[in-house]
C-alpha cells in the first residue's frame, strides 16, 4: 500500500498583534481545521482499538451498572471497523484479556466479533480497582501496532484504591503518546480528578454516564469517533524567537487542556506539543509567548505555529502553519483593543477553573469560596453564551443574576449532577464567527 | 481648462520621425548595450525603447538582521531573533533627473506600504513629457505593499504605452487606474477573505509642455508648487471625509482634519472598490514650477500649498535633494506614516540651474546599482557631453 494521503489541515490565527512601546506579552488563538475527509469508512489509516471495562465487585451494586457495561461493550465491538485490530480487557486489581485470551489484538471480522461478545456475555464483577494495572496491559497490547491510531476506551466506576495515585501517574506517563483514551465514569463513586488526570494525559475525553442506559450509544460513538481519525500523533510545533518564553500552551475547544508541561524540546528555539489524533474537526488553542518588548515601528515574528504529523519512521511533516506576530505602536486604539478570539477563551478557560474552583470549596466546606467561584462561573457561562454550563450550572447553584453572578449555594444537589458539572466543565463554546478580524 | 481646449496634442506623432535636437552622438541601449542614435526611437537590436527611462522598482536584496545581524529569514522573519526582515522597500531613493523621488517607512510603521514609480519620455523631442505615480497602500488590509507596487507599476506601464502612441493624458490617465484597479482586485483571489486582501490608493501627474494632467483615487495628493512667485495650489481633493468637507469649502484643512474619523478613506483601489471612475482633472501652468506627488505621510505634516512650495525651494539643488528634504520634514515631524514625495520640473525638461548642475555629472561617482537608472550618463548625453573613464576619476 502506498502512503495514505494526509487530511488537509489549515491554521488560522487570530491575535491583536498591537502591543504598547514596554509590553512582551503576547496571545493569539491558533484554530487548526482538519478536512479529515481522506479516510472513508472501509479504507484509509489503519486503527487499533483496546477497551478496558471495570469488572471490579462494585460493579453489580446496582447490578445495573455490570449488565449497562456488557451491552455497551458489545455495542462498541459491532462498531469497529472491518479489519481493525481490537481487545477487550476487564479491569479490576489486576488486568485480565477477555478477548483474545492471550495479549494480541486480533483483526474484527463476523467471527472474531461474535466471539468477543460472547466472551463479553460471560463478564461478571468481583475484585478491586487498580487502573494502572489496565492501562500497562493496554499498553502491552498496542506494542507492534504503532503506525495505526491507537485509540482506548476505559470504563470505571469507583475510585482507583487499590494502589497509589503514584502507581496511576507513573503508568499514565508511561503511556503518553503510545495511545489515546477516551475515559467514562457510571455512577457517582467514581473520582472526577482521577479520570480528568487520564483523559487529560492521555489526551482524551472524559464524561458521566449517570444512566447505564445511555451507555451503548456514548461507547457506539466513541468508537466511531475513533474510526474516524485519519492522521495520529499530530504535534503543535512552536518556534519562538530567542529570549523569547512560551507562557502556556492550552487547547482551549472543544476542551480546555493544558498542554504547557507537555512540550518536546525539538530544536533550540522550538518544541512539540501533543495533539493526538485527527479525523474531521476543528480545535483552538491559545498560546501566550513572552518575547523581547520592542520600540515603536518594530515587528517581530512571536511564534511560528506548525502542525506537524510524526509517521513510524520520526520523521516530521508539516500539515499546516500560522504565524503570531508582534508589532509595536503608540497607537493606544490599536494595542488596547482585545481580540474577541483571545477574550472569548481567556473566559472560557477562566470558567473552567471557577467551576473546578467552585466545587472543590463547596465539598471543603468552603461555602464562601464556593458561591464566589460559582457565581463567577454562572457570570461567565451567560455572558459566552455556552448554555450547556449554565444549565449545569443551575442545578448546582440558584442564580438570582446571572449578568452580576449573584447565586446561593443549593442546599441539596445531587451527586450524579455536580460530578456532571465537573467532568464538563472544560467544554467551552465557540465565539461566534464571522467578526474575527485580529 | 480642460483637455478639449489644449492646442493640439503634446505627444501626437511617431517619435521616430521627430528630429531631436541633440547632436547625433552614438550611444548605448540601456537594454541591450547595443550602439544605437539618440534619433532611434527603438533600440535596432532588442527593441528597447530608447526614448523611455523609468524608476526601478525596489530590489529583493536580502540585508542582515537589524537586531541580531542574522542572515537567515524565514517567512520574512529573522531565523534567530524573530525580527521583521529588513526590506530594500524601507527607503529607496530614485533620480531621473527632471523627477525623482524617495520613499519612506517612516519612525512608527514596521513595513513600507507605499511604492512610486516614475518615467521620463520624449527627453530631447519636441514633446518631453515624464509620468509619475505614487501609491499608498491601504493598512488594514493584508500585504497592502503588494497592491501598492502592482497598481503604482500597471498605471505607470499603461500611462508610458499611451502617451507613446499619442494618446491623449486625460483619457490614458482614468484608463491607466481602471487597468491598475483590475490587476490589484486580481490579487484577492490569492486571499482567504476578500474583504482585506491587498488594497490601496494612488495618484498620478502626466507633466507635458503646456499641460499637468493628474489623476487619483484615495487621500494620495498631487500639489502645484509654482516658481517665480507663482500661485501653489492642491490640485487633488481628498476621498475622505474630510477631503469632501474642505472640496466643498465648508470647512479649512487644519479643521478638519481634527474629526476622529476625518482620515478614513472614502475610495481605494482593491476588492470591493467603489465602482466610480477615477478622478481626472488637468490643468495649464502659467509659469515653471515644480509637481508633486505625495502620500499623507508628508502632507499630514505639511498640507499648504505654499508651505511646500517654499520647502521645495523651486529644486534649485535637483529634484533629488528637494524630495529628500520634503521627507526629512515629516521625519522630523514625527515620521507616523510612510512617506513618499515625488517632485517633476514642469515643464518636463531640466531648468537652466538644474541643467548647470547636471552639466557636473562627469564629476560625479557612477551611481549605484540599487539606482541604475539615475543615469548620470543619460543626462550627460542629452547634454552633448560625452561621459568618458576620466571623467569618473575620483
Amino acid at each position: 500500500m502506498s502512503t495514505p494521503t494526509l487530511p488537509q489541515f489549515s491554521v488560522s490565527v487570530y491575535q491583536n498583534e498591537f502591543l504598547p512601546e514596554g509590553a512582551g506579552e503576547v496571545n493569539a488563538i491558533v484554530t487548526v481545521t482538519s478536512s479529515g475527509a481522506v479516510a472513508g469508512p472501509s479504507s484509509g489509516a489503519r486503527a487499533a482499538q483496546v477497551i478496558m471495562v471495570d469488572c471490579s465487585g462494585s460493579m453489580d451494586y446496582p447490578s445495573a451498572k455490570m449488565s449497562a457495561a456488557r451491552q455497551a461493550t458489545k455495542a462498541a465491538i459491532d462498531a469497529i471497523r472491518e479489519g481493525v485490530p481490537f481487545a477487550v480487557v476487564a479491569g479490576t486489581h489486576v488486568a485480565r484479556m477477555v478477548f483474545p485470551t492471550t495479549e494480541y489484538l486480533v483483526p474484527a471480522d463476523a467471527g472474531t466479533r461474535a466471539a468477543a461478545k460472547a466472551a463479553v456475555d460471560r463478564l461478571t464483577a468481583g475484585g478491586g480497582t487498580a487502573i494502572s494495572q489496565w492501562l500497562s496491559l493496554a499498553d502491552r497490547l498496542f506494542t507492534g501496532h504503532e503506525n495505526a491510531i491507537r485509540h482506548a476506551i476505559l470504563l470505571t466506576d469507583g475510585k482507583d484504591e487499590h494502589e497509589s495515585p503514584d502507581d496511576l501517574g507513573m503508568a499514565i506517563a508511561r503511556c503518553e503518546g503510545r495511545f489515546t483514551c477516551d475515559c467514562r465514569g457510571i455512577g457517582t463513586d467514581w473520582v472526577v480528578a482521577e479520570l480528568r488526570r487520564i483523559a487529560g494525559g492521555l489526551l482524551g475525553s472524559v464524561d458521566i454516564v449517570a444512566d447505564p442506559a445511555n451507555l451503548a450509544d456514548d461507547f457506539r460513538a466513541m468508537i466511531e469517533g475513533a474510526m474516524g481519525k485519519a492522521v495520529a500523533d499530530v504535534r503543535l510545533r512552536l518556534w519562538s524567537p530567542q529570549g523569547s518564553t512560551i507562557k502556556f500552551v492550552k487547547q482551549v475547544a472543544p476542551t480546555v487542556l493544558d498542554l504547557s508541561g507537555r512540550r518536546l524540546q525539538t530544536g533550540p528555539l522550538a518544541g512539540d506539543y501533543p495533539t493526538g489524533a485527527w479525523g474531521a474537526e476543528s480545535r483552538d488553542y491559545h498560546v501566550c509567548v513572552t518575547v523581547r518588548p520592542g520600540s515603536v515601528g518594530d515587528e517581530m515574528l512571536a511564534a511560528r505555529a506548525s502542525l506537524v504529523s510524526i509517521d513510524g519512521s520520526g520523521q516530521a511533516q508539516v500539515l499546516g502553519q500560522g504565524l503570531v506576530r508582534a508589532v509595536w505602536t503608540d497607537d493606544a486604539a490599536l494595542s488596547t483593543k482585545m481580540n474577541r478570539q483571545v477574550a472569548h477563551y481567556t473566559g472560557q478557560a477562566e470558567l473552567a477553573d471557577a467551576i473546578q474552583a467552585g466545587l472543590e470549596a463547596r465539598k471543603n466546606g468552603d461555602y464562601d469560596t464556593a458561591t464566589a467561584k460559582l457565581g463567577r462561573a454562572v457570570q461567565l457561562a451567560a455572558a459566552s453564551g455556552n448554555d450547556d454550563t449554565t444549565r449545569l450550572l443551575a442545578k448546582v447553584v440558584d442564580v438570582e443574576d446571572p449578568a452580576t453572578g449573584t447565586v446561593r449555594l443549593k442546599a441539596r444537589v445531587n451527586d450524579a449532577d455536580e460530578m456532571a458539572l465537573d467532568t464538563r466543565s472544560s467544554k467551552t463554546v465557540r465565539v461566534g464567527k464571522g467578526n474575527n478580524q485580529g | 481648462m480642460t483637455a478639449a481646449e489644449l492646442p493640439g496634442n503634446p505627444v501626437s506623432g511617431n517619435p521616430r520621425t521627430q528630429e531631436p535636437p541633440a547632436p547625433p552622438d552614438t550611444r548605448a541601449c540601456s537594454s541591450c548595450g547595443a550602439q544605437v542614435l539618440p534619433s532611434d526611437g527603438y533600440c535596432e537590436e532588442c527593441g528597447a525603447d530608447l526614448l523611455v527611462r523609468r524608476s526601478t522598482p525596489p530590489g529583493s536584496a536580502t540585508l542582515p538582521c537589524s537586531d541580531c545581524s542574522g542572515t537567515a529569514f524565514t517567512d520574512g522573519y529573522c531565523d534567530h531573533c524573530g525580527r521583521l526582515a529588513p526590506s530594500p522597500r524601507d527607503h529607496w531613493e530614485r533620480d531621473l533627473g527632471i523627477v525623482a523621488g524617495v520613499s519612506d517607512r517612516g519612525l512608527r510603521h514596521s513595513r513600507n506600504e507605499d511604492s512610486m514609480a516614475f518615467a521620463v519620455i520624449g527627453e530631447g523631442t519636441e514633446y518631453p513629457a515624464s509620468v509619475v505615480v505614487v501609491c499608498d497602500g491601504v493598512s488594514s488590509s493584508v500585504d497592502p505593499q503588494r497592491a501598492s507596487q502592482l497598481a503604482a507599476n500597471t498605471t505607470l506601464d499603461y500611462l508610458v504605452r499611451a502617451l507613446r502612441h499619442g494618446e491623449p493624458a486625460p483619457a490614458s490617465t482614468s484608463a491607466a487606474i481602471e487597468t491598475a484597479q483590475q490587476a490589484v482586485a486580481g490579487l484577492a483571489e490569492e486571499y482567504r477573505d476578500r474583504a482585506d486582501a491587498p488594497s490601496c490608493t494612488i495618484a498620478t501627474a502626466v507633466v507635458e509642455r503646456g499641460r499637468v494632467t493628474v489623476g487619483w483615487v484615495g487621500d494620495s495628493r498631487v500639489y502645484w508648487l509654482a516658481a517665480n512667485g507663482g500661485t501653489s495650489r492642491r490640485l487633488t481633493d481628498d476621498d475622505t471625509w474630510a477631503g469632501q468637507l474642505i472640496a466643498g469649502g465648508a470647512v479649512n484643512e487644519a479643521e478638519a482634519y481634527k474629526a476622529p474619523h476625518a482620515h478614513a478613506i472614502l475610495r481605494w483601489l482593491g476588492p470591493e472598490a467603489p465602482p466610480e471612475p477615477p478622478h481626472v482633472r488637468d490643468f495649464a501652468p502659467e509659469g515653471p514650477g515644480l509637481v508633486l506627488a505625495c502620500s499623507d505621510g508628508l502632507w499630514n505634516y505639511v498640507w499648504d500649498a505654499a508651505d511646500l512650495a517654499s520647502l521645495a525651494g523651486e529644486g534649485w539643488d535637483g529634484l533629488a535633494a528637494a524630495s529628500a528634504s520634503l521627507t526629512a520634514v515629516a521625519l522630523n515631524s514625527g515620521g507616523q506614516d510612510n512617506i513618499t514625495t515625488v517632485l517633476a520640473y514642469y515643464p518636463p525638461t531640466a531648468p537652466p540651474a538644474a541643467a548647470a548642475a547636471a552639466a557636473a555629472p562627469t564629476l560625479q561617482l557612477p551611481p549605484l546599482t540599487e539606482t541604475a537608472e539615475i543615469a548620470s550618463t543619460d543626462i550627460a548625453s542629452s547634454n552633448g557631453t560625452v561621459p568618458s573613464d576620466e571623467g569618473i576619476e575620483p
